[in-house]
């Protein structure tokens, strides 16, 4: 029977040694597991406390017990194997890996490890690159209670952005097939996609689990003639079943959410959303061979008797995005592409690229600003269907609903010389392009040729 | 929950005061939404507003801590200094030892190639903005605050040299961001930083002075806070914060008030009411404790009179000494001067360092100074204090401030573009001098203009003794002619009389004769003595101006050190040297000008053959040792290589014939004669022009040009066919034809270059060129203090060659290809095509591996930095 009255606390710790006060008393041990629950053994307690914290010792193993003590650093799991896993898809990590065949441990040599972490963050598509640099940063900070919940909240905002980007990369791929040509799409199809587009809070990682599992259904369905807009999600549907290990992995991270959402994480969940943050994105390393971009501007050109050209004015996306006119970059082209689009595209240029948009959009180049701040469409507005965005810098949501500043009798011209009113023009097509996708999407409209 | 006290007295809010930051709710946003529209925002409003506050607290809270690295930057002595302090202290210093061999963690990882492309392009301040991001993962946030000290205190170089950094900091690309923050009536000095950064005003935001709104938000909300000690006294709050702000604004009756004075009265309002120095005890603010309370003007000013003489009765000193130890603090136009205690220990040599000392000590605990640790200086808390420090100065502390301003004022203009104190100058400076302590280059410079006005006086007594000898030779003329009209018309009857007179004029004569030859010995002995002196001052000088290739700005002092007249060598010698430039980069005019200093040469600019003629007067005049050492100064020396062969990872053998190679790279002294022949891009390194360094920011066309232009003067083929010859004009479409056959200078080959860097068939087989350390023989990053080094002060190769290994990469003529062919001709010089060529032997910036003699690197070939030179073969 175990006797809950010890009070054994972990005052210190030391690369060697473990400062234990055990009922008032002082004793020194080495810092190894074993020796630890040697002594809760003889005492027969089943709890350790350690920074405010008490931990059933039935939680501890050898793998996150490191983690406790701090001879195991935030980001190590993150850094040792995800640059194993973008290598295929990352020349950086290949080479990285090269060099350090014959270093053994070397994610706890800090320059080493601080490299890995370095290519991770600048290799994973933009989004997802600048939340991993985050993470890196909350990992390098001092040990406080703050810096366990932010570090378990940047695991699971880094897995819900890259679901949604994903999602919405499949969602604005079908959205362009069916304008073109319908596909019948089945009652839970439509209901789970609808719940995308007009739930009032934001998806949990479960329902997010959901939706990919529905739209790689659709674009699977043989007689769709669909493109998965990946590739690489070719042979998904294996670990897209319900109780894969990948559905386990979507369902032990919800398990952490709801922890933190009662304020009952502690030291081992850093841990444990750290291990399953790894084993989410080794399901999506090829993300590391995407990019993204934001159309800033284009501008139009065509000499007499010659081709129609556009010069693209646009912002490559990633932790080093500069915000003034000089860093943004050129491409002059006879190819056409959408106005205020956000494109994810694989290798090194965006000619063949999902256009996000509206599901994510650049608030800034709607607003002719420099500098890119992209969100991501979240939820609906409880009360008033407003739709709800996130700035994925800082978690802040922006609002939007349309002014409805294009009326029929509008003089556009009038309109295109008010700087003002061309932001709201272009804030406006966000929300109608939203709808107009849900109206395409869920068989609430029918092309003119389709009638 | 820890109450505390609420006000920040003269001290900025920071983040950890944001749960009493209120009034600024629309300036925290729309700056906060600025930052993510710009990497370059400009702050500004008048003093008092509270922009540090605004950013410190304000927009500093509104970011996570993992999202937000500031480095707050002062001024300071020097603002490029404080800037560099900073980044150390951030953990951005790439030049520390490794001890763990890890190197390669700089390397750029993004190719295979062996040599890597990005790491090596990135700049010094990339790499040191990478160091700190990689220590924190965060974005940086660079806060220049006060910036306005950089025009107030800071003098022409500085600010261009930070317009630099900036320019730099916006074209790198980690996250990095900069706000200026300033006052605004310094916005007008921002002319030409703006014309340099033109983004510079496009994202700005004005803060505005607080209205009797905002005040109320302030005063109430501050009252509201569970951890605030101070309390408003419920029902009187809307009547205690507007008659604080009427206080406040005093008999100006304006719309806004500034928020130190804010501060300061609030703090007094409390201290009037707890009489509690350590601002523990809490406190109810009430109306009827406001009514008692002076105005602003009488709180300030006592605040200062009575910290002012509680500190002279606690050491015992007069007020006096008391502001005059917080002059210096203080600005001619009565604004805050931050200052080191050093400096201030300098501006007043008469009082005791210990009484200075325990008066900072006793202004930092009243508040009214503050220090800044990562400036190390201290300085005014608020602006508002420092108006009433100057207006208790004397006449005498003004004149003293002046004559500071005025030697300060020369002495950080650049040597070439000071004047000399006029004499007029130099008699309100000297009765101070006592009175303040002048750094060397100060001294040095009073002293040369104090040289200078001897001398000028000098030539003026000549001149007037010169004047005077005319005088009396005209005297004599008179006198004669006048003694043969007297003789002539009174010779017979006023013989008597006439003898008399002429007695008398010999005798004046004789007199005035005897005195001007004592005035003229003299004379001759002093101007000798200030002409030697002058000429210690002004032949380094000139030497100085010909090692940064100024040529240009020193005809005026060799002017001056001719008519010196003395050490008359030396003097020609300098001349003889900027004429042989001037005659070997073809501007003959120029050559003629100097050399007329010393002689007429007979010679005119536009004659013809001038240049031959000028070749020919400079062979017949100089000493003809002293002609060949120029000639090696400003051509290269060849050493011959004779033919042999050398395998490359034991397998790829590699074969050569005999060629001449140039014994060091080829430096800015010899690239700057073709440079200004041709009108060439010529580039200063960040460490200026140094003559006998190899000259660097050349690219291979760069190279090439030289190299057919020397073939061109010295009567050789050219090897190199420009497709557009327009020189500055070349791109890899616009690349050049190789004629391997003409017998003129061009780049060694890959081949060669290896051939000679192990030295040839003399090869001892080490790793490095000439030898097996690096550091005996190279220049490299760990001994090269981030820069280049003049060619042959290290050790030579077998064959007499110098810097091969380390000091600057050397561009070779082939292109590059990752692989050899299995199989090579003899005297192989690399693929037909390619897009890079090939580079070798490291720099002062690598690491050793680099400069091993078989490391390989390439770029492109119109790829210019401070890292690349090169030298040069010649095939007989």
């Amino acid at each position: 029977m175990p006797n809950d009255n010890n009070n054994i606390i972990i005052q210190s710790v030391t690369d060697n040694s473990l400062t234990l006060n055990i009922n008032g008393t002082i004793q020194e041990i080495s810092n190894q597991l074993a020796d630890l629950r040697g002594i809760l053994q003889g005492l027969n307690a089943p709890t350790v406390q350690y920074a405010d914290k008490i931990y059933n010792i039935e939680h501890i193993n050898e793998a996150n017990f490191g983690f406790i003590t701090g001879k195991k650093l935030f980001n190590e799991v993150v850094a040792k194997q995800l640059i194993v896993a973008i290598e295929p898809y990352s020349t950086p990590a290949r080479i990285f890996l090269g060099r350090i065949a014959q270093t053994p441990d070397w994610e706890s040599v800090q320059r080493i490890s601080d490299k890995a972490k370095e290519i991770i963050a600048y290799s994973f598509v933009g989004v997802i690159g600048i939340q991993l640099s985050k993470l890196m940063a909350i990992g390098k900070e001092d040990f406080s209670e703050a810096k366990q919940r932010k570090y378990i909240e940047k695991c699971l905002d880094i897995v819900k952005i890259s679901l949604d980007l994903v999602c919405f990369a499949l969602i604005s791929q079908l959205w362009d097939a069916q304008k073109l040509r319908p596909r019948p799409l089945s009652a839970v199809q439509k209901e789970v996609i609808t719940h995308r587009f007009d739930g009032v809070f934001e998806s949990s990682v479960g329902e997010q689990f959901r939706l990919l599992r529905v739209l790689y259904e659709i674009f699977s369905k043989a007689e769709n003639g669909l493109t998965l807009p990946f590739p690489e999600l070719e042979g998904a549907a294996e670990w897209l079943q319900e109780n894969s290990n990948f559905h386990q992995t979507c369902q032990s991270l919800q398990g952490i959410q709801e922890k933190l959402d009662k304020s009952q994480y502690d030291l081992l969940d850093c841990y444990e959303a750290e291990t399953q943050l790894v084993a989410f994105l080794k399901y999506f390393p090829f993300l590391a061979n995407y990019r993204m971009a934001s159309i800033k501007q284009i501008g139009y050109r065509q000499i007499r008797n010659a081709e129609p050209h556009y010069l693209h004015r646009y912002a490559a996306l990633g932790i080093d995005s500069k915000a003034h006119v000089d860093a943004e970059k050129m491409n002059y082209t006879t190819q056409t592409i959408h106005t205020d689009a956000v494109l994810l595209y694989r290798g090194e240029h965006y000619s063949e690229s999902v256009n996000l948009f509206p599901f994510v959009i650049d608030y800034n180049a709607l607003i002719f600003e420099h500098g890119s701040k992209i969100c991501f469409y979240r939820s609906q507005e409880i009360i008033d269907n407003s739709l709800e965005y996130v700035y994925l810098d800082d978690n802040n949501i922006l609002n939007l609903e349309s002014k409805g500043i294009l009326k029929p009798d509008t003089d556009l011209n009038e309109l295109m010389m008010d700087n003002e009113d061309r932001k709201t023009l272009n804030l406006d097509s966000v929300v109608e392009q939203f709808w107009e996708a849900r109206r395409c999407l869920l068989g609430d409209e029918l092309n003119f040729d389709d009638l | 929950m820890q109450k505390r006290y609420p006000f920040k007295f003269l001290d900025a809010y920071t983040r950890a005061d944001s749960d009493f930051f209120f009034g600024r709710t629309d300036e925290v946003e729309a700056l906060y939404e600025m930052v993510f529209q710009t990497d370059l925002l400009l702050v500004y409003g008048a003093s008092g507003t509270g922009k540090t506050s605004l950013i410190q607290c304000g927009l500093a809270s509104k970011f996570q801590s993992h999202d937000w690295l500031a480095l707050n930057i002062r001024r300071g002595g020097d603002l490029n200094a404080s800037f560099e302090k900073a980044l150390h202290d951030a953990g951005g210093t790439s030049t520390d030892p490794d001890p763990e061999q890890l190197d390669w963690l700089d390397d750029d990882l993004s190719s295979d190639s062996p040599v890597p492309a990005a790491a090596k392009s990135l700049s010094p301040l990339a790499r040191r903005f990478k160091a700190i991001y990689l220590k924190h993962f965060k974005p940086l946030y660079l806060i220049f605050d006060q910036f306005e000290e950089l025009y107030i205190l800071g003098n022409e170089s500085e600010q261009k040299q930070f317009i630099q950094t900036v320019r730099e900091i916006l074209l790198v690309e980690q996250p990095v961001k900069i706000i200026l923050s300033i006052r605004e009536e310094y916005l007008g000095q921002l002319y030409t930083f703006e014309r340099a950064v033109p983004e510079l005003l496009r994202k700005k935001l004005r803060v505005e002075p607080m209205n009797l709104d905002k005040v109320k938000t302030v005063i109430k909300r501050v009252s509201l806070q569970p951890q605030s000690i101070v309390r408003l006294q419920a029902g009187e709050e809307d009547a205690i914060a507007e008659g604080i702000f009427e206080k406040i604004r005093g008999e100006e009756k304006t719309l806004s008030i500034q928020l130190p004075y804010l501060q300061v009265f609030l703090d007094k309002f409390y201290l009037q009411i707890t009489g509690d120095e350590k601002r523990e005890a809490d406190a109810v603010l009430t109306q009827a404790a406001m009514v008692k309370m002076g105005d602003i003007g009488d709180v300030l000013r006592n605040l200062l009179d009575e910290q002012v003489l509680l500190t002279a009765q606690k050491l015992d000193q007069k007020p006096e000494t008391i502001w005059r130890i917080l002059s210096p603090f203080v600005t001619l136009e009565g604004t805050k001067e931050p200052l080191s205690e050093q400096a201030l220990y300098g501006r007043l040599p008469d009082i005791d360092p210990l009484i200075i000392g325990n008066t900072l000590q006793a202004f930092m605990s009243s508040r009214i100074l503050r220090y800044t640790e990562q400036e190390q200086r201290y300085e005014i808390a608020h602006d508002s204090l420092a108006k009433q420090i100057h207006a208790k100065r004397s006449d005498d502390e003004i004149a003293i401030l002046e004559v500071q301003r005025l030697i300060k004022s020369q002495t950080a203009l650049k040597k070439e573009a000071r004047e000399y104190f006029t004499e007029k100058q130099l008699a309100f400076i000297e009765p101070y001098l006592s009175k303040i302590k002048l750094v060397e280059e100060e001294e040095d410079w009073l002293n040369k203009s104090r040289i200078f006005e001897a001398t000028k006086k000098i030539k003026q007594e000549e001149r007037k003794a010169k004047e005077l000898q005319e005088a009396k030779a005209r005297a004599d003329q008179e006198a004669k002619l006048r003694e043969e009209a007297e003789g002539q018309k009174k010779e017979a009857e006023e013989g008597r009389k006439r003898a008399r007179t002429l007695a008398i004029l010999a005798g004046l004569v004789a007199i005035v004769a005897i005195g001007l030859g004592v005035l003229a010995f003299f004379k001759q002995r002093e101007a000798t003595v200030a002409a030697d002196q002058a000429l210690t001052i002004v032949l380094p000088d000139i030497d100085r101006n010909i090692y940064r290739l100024e040529y240009d700005v020193t005809f005026p002092k060799c002017q001056a050190a001719v008519n010196l007249k003395a050490r008359r060598r030396e003097v020609e010698k300098r001349i003889w040297e900027i004429a042989y430039f001037y005659t070997e980069a073809d501007s003959a005019a120029a050559a003629i000008a100097f050399l007329n200093l010393l002689n007429p040469t007979g010679l005119s600019k536009g004659m013809a053959g001038v240049q031959a003629k000028l070749r020919s007067y400079l062979a017949s005049t100089v000493p003809a040792s002293y002609l060949d050492s120029l000639k090696e100064r400003y051509y290269p020396k060849l050493i011959l290589v004779e033919g042999g062969s050398f395998f490359r990872d034991d397998s790829v053998e590699f074969q050569v014939d005999r060629f001449y190679i140039s014994k060091t790279e080829i430096t800015y002294w010899q690239f700057n004669v073709f440079a200004r022949a041709k009108k060439h891009h010529i580039e200063p390194p960040s460490w200026e022009y140094a003559g006998d360094n190899p000259a660097v920011f050349t690219n291979w066309y760069d190279a090439a040009f030289y190299l057919n232009w020397l073939s061109d003067r010295k009567g050789k083929r050219q090897v190199y066919k420009m497709t557009n010859p327009q020189e500055g004009n070349y791109s890899i479409d616009n690349d050049v034809e190789i004629n391997a056959k003409a017998k003129g200078y061009r780049l060694p080959t890959e081949a060669e270059w290896e051939f000679a860097a192990r030295g040839g068939r003399r090869s001892k087989g080490y790793e490095y060129s000439g030898g097996p350390e690096l550091k005996d023989v190279g220049w490299y990053a760990e001994n090269s203090n981030s820069r280049t080094h003049p060619g042959g002060q290290k050790k030579a190769n077998e064959l007499g060659l110098y810097d091969m290994s380390g000091n600057v990469w050397e561009w070779c003529q082939d292109w590059y290809a990752d692989e050899y062919p299995a199989n090579l001709n003899k005297n192989y010089s690399g693929p037909e095509e390619g897009s890079y060529r090939v580079m070798r032997g490291g720099s002062w910036n690598d690491n050793a591996g680099y400069c091993r003699t078989a490391d390989r690197g390439n770029r492109d070939p119109d790829y210019r930095n401070d890292l690349i030179g090169f030298r040069l073969v010649f095939v007989p």
